[in-house]
């Protein structure tokens, strides 16, 4: 995992008032876990900006009141209209301890069903991993090069080494299928424009039936 | 349109819309969506119409979610009818939006399309909305 240094400084009260008070400073509540003892603390709302406004995964590197600690975010919350961060809560990580993290899934290449027309869906953008904090990869590459029309990628077909994968390993990560483009172009491009005002003039049948039933 | 099956009661009290948008505030499924900064009541005609706008936009590509639902009966007087002698007849559904709800949310299409189509859709909305974007879309 990408590695990312943050310092906080130690919340001297907790509750409602102190929480408002540090988001007014243009800070952002946190909390550290996951060791003997929890910490609270507040960080910088730009720097945190930085790491949580990208589809990376990051291990942080925490100093707070001088005390260093390795972490990851486990949890954030967001004020519901503005989207600004109002509470961060950190996982403490030590090198002999399992931790979960859902790490980003990255295609390679241009599959050959898209240059023959078909279109990728992703189901996953990350995927749940369980390892060692050393064993953690930065992301998991899939190969889509091979993949055809109708073909897939599944969760068992991802290996990541010392890690285990959480998710069902029959759920479908990459598939590649037809796109409408590719089917009308496919029936002999005549049907586009046609089945497009169809649908349209289906809308308004629907509308007046349902206008006349009251 | 959008309307429930069947209800246990046919009308219900107008109520008030306070606070905002404790869930259905981030985006679950797609890339981009229309977020309302305002509260009010979403018709199922109104529903229907940003709908048709954003997927003629986004040309039927792609893929749109709908995340509120109009399940709240209203009701309506006739014409010139004097008032008390009852409430009136049920005549059309809404969607009741608190600031924050996340309304429609689009995928599979490039960024400034499905910029653009919420904005189209967002036209046919009662609501000032804002179009957010999940934060660790990649292009």
């Amino acid at each position: 995992m990408k590695k990312v240094s943050l310092s906080g400084s130690p919340r001297e009260g907790v509750g409602k008032k102190d929480a408002k008070a540090i988001r007014a400073a243009g800070n952002v509540p946190a909390v550290l876990y996951g060791g003997e003892t929890q910490t609270h603390f507040s960080i910088s709302r730009l720097a945190l900006e930085k790491i949580i406004n990208t589809p990376d995964v990051f291990q942080i590197e925490l100093e707070i009141g001088g005390k260093k600690t390795t972490a990851i975010i486990k949890d954030m919350q967001f004020h519901p209209v503005t989207d600004l961060a109002i509470h961060v809560d950190f996982l403490e990580l030590f090198a002999d301890k399992d931790v979960t993290v859902g790490l980003p899934v990255r295609t390679v290449g241009t599959a050959v069903g898209i240059i023959s027309g078909g279109a990728k869906i992703m189901n996953f953008r990350k995927l749940d991993v369980r390892g060692l904090p050393g064993d953690l990869p930065e992301y998991m590459e899939i190969n889509v090069k091979p993949l055809e029309i109708g073909d897939s990628i599944r969760v068992g077909d991802i290996k990541v080494p010392g890690c285990q994968i959480l998710q069902d390993p029959n759920a479908i990560v990459v598939a590649i299928k037809t796109t409408r483009a590719a089917m009308s172009a496919a029936a002999g491009g005549a049907l586009g424009e046609d089945g497009e005002e169809g649908e349209e003039g289906e809308g308004t049948a629907e509308e007046g039936a349902e206008a006349a039933a009251e | 349109m959008l309307q429930p099956k069947r209800t246990k009661y046919r009308k219900m009290q107008k109520g008030r819309i306070k606070g905002l948008a404790q869930r259905g505030s981030s985006i679950a499924y797609g890339s981009f969506a229309l977020k309302s900064m305002d509260e009010g009541f979403i018709t199922s005609r109104q529903l229907e119409a940003a709908r048709v706008a954003l997927t003629r936009y986004m040309k039927r590509e792609g893929k749109v979610w709908i995340r509120i639902f109009p399940d709240k009966p209203m009701t309506s007087k006739p014409a010139e009818v004097r008032m008390g002698k009852g409430k009136g007849a049920p005549s059309h559904w809404v969607a009741v939006i608190k600031p924050g709800r996340i309304m429609f949310e689009c995928d599979g299409v490039p960024l400034e399309v499905g910029q653009e189509a919420l904005r189209l859709a967002a036209q046919k909305l009662p609501v000032r909305t804002k179009t957010v974007v999940r934060r660790d879309y990649q292009e």
